[in-house]
């Protein structure tokens, strides 16, 4: 007993340095976020934080507008995933059709091969469709992503086959199967694609750096970097601005932390 | 093994599909470049018309990054109403999402009608065909205001014969010196350096005072290009990249830093000597009078000095860069006339000038040098400098030559059991990027 | 019954496959032909056909073969590092535990935190005199800024990259975990089987599909790492200091993008992809072999 103790103390303490080694820095961040650009790195009295510099972002940046396009096109584009690729992922495990090996194969070709290598021939489509500097340039493209394809139909092998023929001899059709059944049970499956999908969405810089160029169209990763003037670093500001980067993406997991709990309350009813 | 050979096909499929895809794009573009050409003749006879009746107004883009509306627009009041021409100004995030993308900008036609090119890595883009010569409306008289520009100037802008961008101001480098602490560490006035000897004096005063270093030395072409000049060296567009002063100042350099008299942007995890200096983290860099307007917003309490940049001793004749950014119009615009009318309508504006004054710049045209030197005393000796300044002279391959350089400096400098050498630095590069 | 099935399936990935036409199939074979080519967007004119002389020149390329290294090496020390480590942490957070959420959440913050944003405030903590490198300098390594370093730079991408993304293979490692069937724990418990016995025989064997989905994801996002080193490299040419820090995607970017030699940086990008190919075909036979 007094082992199993000892154990336990070793655990909490090793999940408290872990759970230090990843908050320590990101306070830090927020911390320096509240100085004054000359104090940044060092240790003041609060006395000297405020929130100044938060609000030099919001009253010379269109921050709630570039809030708004960030927000607009990830909720899209996490939609879209959230949609397209169960489905597809879910056929790729589960349902037998011609061409199914050489489809999967070819989604995986392209989670190979690396993203800069087709930014300009999609930017030169896009301008042909009259789509460049619109929110469509960093939203359609990105609608159905491969990588979560894969990750589905990993998912989809892993769970048990049974409650699916069930249902099918209760008469439901493939459609019906997969929306009323399998959907239903792949409340872990949807919220991990909803979750690095909108962390990658909102976070990305290089797509939508190449795609927009006009300012009131900026998504905010894109806009806090216009934040440094040519040649001066604002780093007080550039602080600020992942803390507001940040927050909403840290606020989106803690949200969909629970359809984790709830992943477990459903799995545990299936077994 | 299925997999494997499936995976194949779709390779090999994939090939052929380009191949088909190359051919059809090639057979295609001949017939598109005479579209292209049509086009543009449509537009020069609308544009003709346009002139006539002067009803219509011909909007067209100006690209930049940072601040550069903030310069430019004044020079644009009135357009409108005088030549029908309006200018928007469209803003990069920064200065790589606009270069990266150009050539595919260009393609796509998107890209803006002019931009500011500085007289820096600017030949892989003339030479690749992204900048637009206007020697043709010089010549027709579209462009009056090239004659305003010294010649030095124009040495920089005529390439192969032909006019690729009106400057509009013009930077000789300069020395910056934190005052403060240049006073902190009871140095004088009268110890403001001449020499890279006296500097060296001065980094050993603020390293026993102050225990700090008294130099800030960025790790870019710029300042690099700023210390060779000052030995009596320069690149000469490739000619003279392996000279004993070349490698003698990089020399300096290597030896300064090592005797830890140096402190970089680049271990401060900065990317602008600027910050540098005005943080205090060392005292003097060789910069451009770009600092002016930064200090003046970011650290108005800071004192900065500028002077000439120091040189080796027995090379008093020698003189840094003139950095001298031009406006140039972009390959793919349709409206190329009007864009030049534009510029030349921008460069004729007093309030153009008076404002680039105002923002610490010596513009181009010499009649305001006298303006300059009353409203920025404190920067009124380089006006004198401007002849005596030279063009960067660095090699066409412009940015590669720039990161090899960089890339060798940064080996010597950062890697601290590094033999090289500056004379080794100079020869490699000499054969790569010799002319 | 049988048609039906090939039906359904093809309705179900027909919208998947259409984005992968339009949206990747085209873009990607456009630049793959550009790779024979020497290519300027802008020049179409001037554009011209030389066969594989882009990929000769790649191989007489010394800065490529650094490149080619430092991707390999990345891979092969960060791909198993954050696999361990995102494992260990999920067994461990899925075991009862109090205040699970909050340990999650502080496991994945900072992977939501942009990567550009991450490098630039661990570059505080790695600058010389500055709390990380004091601590190295402790144990013996040089006090200097370590992404300024040309020896410690690549460690310093490692540490920042392993750091952000073993919270998101932990979210991955705790969904498949919790799939798993407690009786398995419990049959086995009353077998006598050991804590280590149950993780190694039970746990490791019932989560083998994640484990690929992992190693996977794992390889081809380290081959593809670009974020953090265009932040470390800021205004220097990337992959400073003195290409230290270059990879394949950074030289490729390079040469595409900022000497406008897109042939020559698409070739690259081909090479890149095939190495990443041939790696996923030889993991897939030697995985088959051992099945």
């Amino acid at each position: 007993m007094a082992k199993k103790r000892i154990g336990k103390v070793f655990t909490y303490l090793f999940l408290i340095c872990l759970a230090l080694i990843f908050l320590v820095p990101v306070f830090y961040v927020f911390y320096n976020s509240l100085l004054p650009k000359r104090y940044i790195g060092t240790f003041v009295p609060p006395d000297v934080w405020s929130f100044d510099n938060y609000k030099e972002l919001f009253s010379e940046f269109p921050i709630m507008r570039w809030y708004g396009n960030t927000a607009l096109s990830t909720v899209a584009v996490v939609a879209g995933n959230i949609f397209f690729t169960p489905l597809a992922g879910y056929a790729l495990a589960r349902l037998r059709f011609p061409g199914r090996k050489a489809i999967f194969l070819c989604l995986m070709l392209s989670m190979m091969i690396p993203g800069q290598l087709v930014l300009l021939p999609q930017y030169i489509m896009m301008a042909k469709a009259g789509m460049v500097d619109t929110l469509w340039a960093i939203t359609l493209p990105y609608l159905s992503q491969s990588m979560f394809i894969f990750m589905s139909r990993q998912f989809f092998y892993g769970i048990p086959e049974e409650l699916e023929e069930a249902a099918r001899i209760d008469g439901l059709g493939r459609f019906g199967t997969y929306f009323r059944i399998v959907l239903p049970i792949s409340g872990v499956l949807l919220a991990t694609i909803a979750i690095f999908n909108f962390t990658g969405t909102w976070n990305s810089y290089l797509v939508p750096s190449t795609f927009i160029s006009s300012a009131d169209k900026y998504v905010l990763v894109v806009g806090l970097q216009t934040v440094n003037n040519q040649h001066f670093q604002q780093e007080n500001l550039t602080l600020a601005g992942v803390v507001l980067l940040s927050f909403p993406v840290i606020g989106f997991f803690m949200f969909t932390q629970k359809f984790f709990v709830q992943g477990i309350a459903t799995a545990g009813l299936k077994g | 093994m299925k997999k494997v050979l499936a995976l194949l096909l779709v390779l090999l499929m994939a090939a052929s599909f380009a191949a088909c895809g190359q051919g059809g794009s090639n057979s295609s573009t001949p017939s598109s470049k005479t579209e292209d050409n049509e086009s543009s003749e449509a537009q020069d006879s609308s544009q003709t018309s346009s002139e006539g009746n002067s009803g219509e107004v011909v909007t067209i883009s100006m690209g930049g990054w940072g601040e550069f509306q903030d310069e430019h627009e004044p020079g644009t009041a009135g357009m409108e109403e005088a030549i029908g021409v309006k200018v928007e100004f469209q803003k990069y995030p920064t200065d790589a999402a606009f270069w990266d993308n150009l050539p595919a900008q260009i393609a796509a036609k998107t890209a803006p009608d002019f931009i500011s090119l500085t007289n820096e890595l600017y030949l892989p883009y003339i030479n690749d065909g992204l900048i637009v010569p206007i020697t043709n409306y010089i010549d027709d008289g579209t462009i009056s205001c090239w004659d305003m520009v010294g010649q030095n100037l124009k040495d920089i802008w005529e390439v192969n014969g032909e006019v690729y961008g009106i400057p509009y101001r013009q930077t000789p480098a300069v020395f910056a010196i934190n005052m403060d602490l240049w006073n902190e560490a009871e140095l004088t006035e009268a110890d403001l350096p001449e020499t890279w000897d006296d500097v060296l004096d001065a980094c050993k005063v603020f390293k026993d005072k102050l225990g700090m270093p008294g130099l800030c030395f960025n790790t870019q072409e710029y300042h690099f290009t700023q210390y060779c000049l000052s030995y009596g060296g320069g690149w000469d567009l490739g000619k003279t990249i392996d000279t004993p002063e070349n490698a003698a100042a990089l020399q300096f350099v290597i030896d300064a830093y090592r005797q830890g008299y140096v402190v970089t942007p680049k271990e401060l995890g900065v990317s602008y000597d600027g910050n540098v200096v005005m943080s205090g983290d060392a005292a003097m860099s060789t910069g451009g009078t770009w600092y002016m307007g930064d200090f003046r917003k970011n650290a108005p309490d800071v004192q900065v000095k500028y002077i000439a940049v120091p040189h080796a001793e027995g090379k008093e004749d020698a003189c840094g860069t003139l950095h001298a950014p031009c406006l140039s119009v972009l390959k793919g615009g349709s409206h190329e006339k009007e864009t030049a009318m534009a510029i030349n309508y921008m460069m004729m504006s007093d309030s153009y000038a008076e404002n680039l004054i105002d923002l610490g710049y010596i513009p181009a045209d010499p009649d305001f040098f006298d303006e300059f030197k009353e409203k920025q005393p404190e920067l009124a000796s380089l006006v004198d400098a401007v002849p005596k300044s030279n063009g960067f002279g660095y090699p066409p391959a412009g940015k590669k030559f720039a990161d090899a350089l960089i890339s060798k400096m940064e080996e010597a400098l950062f890697n601290s059991d590094s033999t090289v050498t500056g004379a080794q630095i100079v020869k490699e590069l000499q054969e790569e990027f010799g002319e | 019954m049988r048609r039906q099935e090939a039906v359904a399936g093809w309705i179900f990935v027909l919208p998947a496959v259409l984005f992968w036409l339009i949206w990747f199939l085209y873009p990607a074979l456009k630049a793959v032909s550009i790779s024979f080519f020497q290519y300027n967007y802008a020049t179409p004119e001037t554009n011209m056909f030389v066969g594989l002389a882009n990929y000769a020149r790649l191989f007489q390329d010394p800065k490529f073969f650094t490149a080619l290294s430092h991707s390999f090496l990345m891979v092969a020390v960060v791909v198993p590092l954050q696999t361990l480590l995102s494992f260990a942490v999920a067994v461990l957070l899925n075991g009862p535990i109090r205040f699970k959420g909050f340990y999650r959440s502080s496991c994945y913050i900072p992977y939501v935190i942009s990567a550009m944003a991450v490098t630039i405030f661990f570059m505080y903590f790695f600058l010389k005199g500055g709390p990380a490198s004091s601590f190295f300098a402790m144990l013996g390594l040089e006090n200097v800024s370590w992404f300024a370093s040309t020896k410690y730079a690549l460690a310093f991408l490692m540490i920042v990259y392993v750091w952000q993304q073993v919270g998101f293979y932990m979210v991955i490692f705790i969904g498949a975990l919790q799939e798993v069937p407690l009786e398995l724990y419990e049959a086995a418990k009353v077998d006598g089987a050991n804590a280590w016995q149950r993780l190694t025989r039970i746990t490791v064997p019932m989560i083998k599909n994640t484990t690929y989905l992992v190693l996977t994801f794992g390889m081809i996002n380290a081959f593809q790492i670009f974020d953090q080193i265009a932040a470390m490299s800021k205004q220097s040419p990337l992959g400073s200091p003195s290409g230290a820090t270059s990879t394949l995607v950074t030289f490729l970017y390079q040469q595409s993008f900022s000497y406008m030699d897109m042939g020559y940086g698409s070739a690259a990008a081909v090479v890149l992809f095939l190495i990443i190919f041939s790696l996923s075909a030889v993991r897939e036979v030697l995985g088959r072999r051992s099945d």
